[in-house]
């Protein structure tokens, strides 16, 4: 899916990921969906994940990820690609991990490594 | 209300088959009673916290202890949870709801027990990182510290330097994990973990479990008493939306040094939480020890190469991370340094502040916590 699915307050206009149970500013329960297409990396690391377990024979393997900041103000921790740099615009994903398009979600950033924001 | 006793029992890296949770947590309770001359039926309060009790709970636990209460508690708050514990027993002695309280943390935490539970730690880590895959909490730490170096202009090399210096302090502590000298071509040449962490910003885990016995302060036990002075905390400050480097300890500062009576330049010895070199930092700043501003400064001055008493225990980073005993570790150590009982380490202190800070809600941790005790007699 393309997008993060974000959700702006009806009372006070915050925008918050993920769904809140109250809005942290003001403390309404109302809100309308909308989602965020692009982002700023601010911050990337990376680190060696294990293969699962089970998989003996497996090697560890790098997975990069980012915090990155869309522009209706929510930071978000994303999976990206090796060459991502601070700086970049990136668009943004979600690939639901169950059919129901419900959380568990992963949040990807794609961008082509170097464009800078 | 006074600290009569407290205890560890051993960290270990590789706990033997038979150390469960529960019995490292009775063996810290017995170390602890031993240390304080408390006999078990003396105890009328008993506050626990751990990740790996489960199915038990603290009630569970009295009943494998033989112990019957008049006040339990279990706390939830990981690393803040130990002081969470001290300021509940402190309102409960005041209150005449117990007399003698027995605090327990601790964990039998294996590598496959750390990747389950942070995983599950809450429901939007399991939602929104998990499925990354996430694998803990060193990718956010990675975040901090790099907004944290952008905003102070470090280099990895300044948070070596308080690395090197609990290892120091480590070397004296037959009780840490991690006791051989480090160089900063050491620190520097680490395997990276998640960078700019490498394997030294990053705590060790290990099995153990802390306890601490806390009186309404009759003075009539073994060794001195330890006075608990203000303790205050602060939870989900910043709502998850700053950098991460500012902790709830900001928040609390000036009533906290109020209540103390004196200021972070008095304080003899400290026992900051240390899941991460930053964090340390971050709270030295808010609680007012760089009194400038000038964090780089700060490190050159206090912590480059100087037995400053901080985390003399060799902190989580060299002595280890046993789960939630993680938010006792500081205490023990801080009380036993006030007792004299702190061996080869031994500080002449008068005074100790202690921190707790933890459970990480989506991007860093959301409480915070801080103690003032003081030694009497």
């Amino acid at each position: 899916m393309t997008g993060v699915p974000l959700a702006r307050c009806l009372a006070c206009g915050q925008v918050v990921f993920p769904l809140p149970s109250l809005c942290p500013r003001c403390g309404a329960a109302a809100w309308q969906a909308e989602y965020a297409r692009e982002a700023v990396v601010e911050e990337v690391t990376w680190r060696d994940v294990r293969p699962p377990a089970g998989d003996a024979d497996g090697e560890p393997t790098p997975v990069f990820l980012a915090s990155v900041r869309t522009s209706a103000g929510p930071r978000l921790t994303v999976r990206c690609g090796a060459g991502t740099r601070r700086g970049d615009r990136v668009t943004l994903a979600t690939e639901w991990t169950a059919a129901s398009g419900h959380p568990p979600g992963r949040l990807v950033a794609r961008g082509p490594p170097g464009a800078r924001g | 209300m006074v600290v009569v006793g407290a205890a560890e029992s051993p960290y270990r890296r590789h706990p033997p088959d038979d150390a469960d949770t529960t019995s490292l947590l009775v063996d810290a309770a017995r170390r602890a009673m031993a240390a304080a001359g408390v006999g078990r039926d003396e105890i009328d309060g008993l506050a626990v916290s751990s990740f790996t009790l489960g199915p038990d709970h603290a009630i569970d636990l009295a009943w494998r202890m033989g112990m019957s209460l008049d006040w339990i508690m279990e706390d939830a708050g990981g690393g803040a949870s130990g002081l969470a514990m001290l300021l509940a027993a402190k309102r409960a002695i005041e209150a005449g709801d117990a007399s003698t309280v027995l605090l327990l943390a601790g964990d039998r935490y294996t590598r496959e027990d750390f990747a389950r539970i942070v995983d599950g730690y809450n429901a939007a880590t399991r939602d929104w990182l998990a499925p990354l895959p996430f694998d803990g909490p060193n990718t956010l730490f990675a975040f901090v510290t790099q907004r944290h170096m952008r905003e102070h202009g470090l280099e990895p090399r300044h948070y070596g330097e308080l690395v090197l210096g609990q290892r120091r302090w480590a070397a004296r502590n037959p009780g840490a994990v991690y006791r051989a000298p480090l160089t900063m071509e050491d620190y520097l040449a680490a395997p990276p973990v998640a960078p700019p962490l490498g394997r030294y910003d990053c705590v060790p885990i290990v099995s153990g479990a802390d306890a601490v016995i806390v009186s309404a302060g009759d003075g009539r036990r073994r060794g001195p008493s330890v006075r608990v002075g203000p303790v205050r905390a602060r939870y989900n400050d910043d709502k998850q939306e700053g950098d991460g480097w500012i902790t709830g300890l900001a928040h609390l500062r000036q009533r906290f040094w109020e209540e103390a009576g004196l200021g972070p330049g008095e304080v003899g010895h400290l026992a900051l939480y240390d899941d991460y070199p930053v964090i340390v930092l971050a709270q030295l700043a808010d609680l007012g020890f760089v009194a400038d501003g000038d964090v780089e400064r700060f490190i050159a001055t206090k912590l480059a190469g100087t037995d400053w008493p901080l985390n003399t225990s060799g902190g989580q980073l060299s002595a280890g991370q046993a789960g939630a005993g993680a938010g006792l570790h500081g205490l023990v150590e801080a009380v036993l340094q006030l007792r004299g009982e702190a061996g080869e380490r031994q500080v002449s202190a008068r005074t100790s502040l202690v921190t707790g800070y933890g459970m990480v809600v989506l991007r860093h941790g959301a409480c915070a916590n801080a103690a003032l005790l003081e030694r009497t007699g």
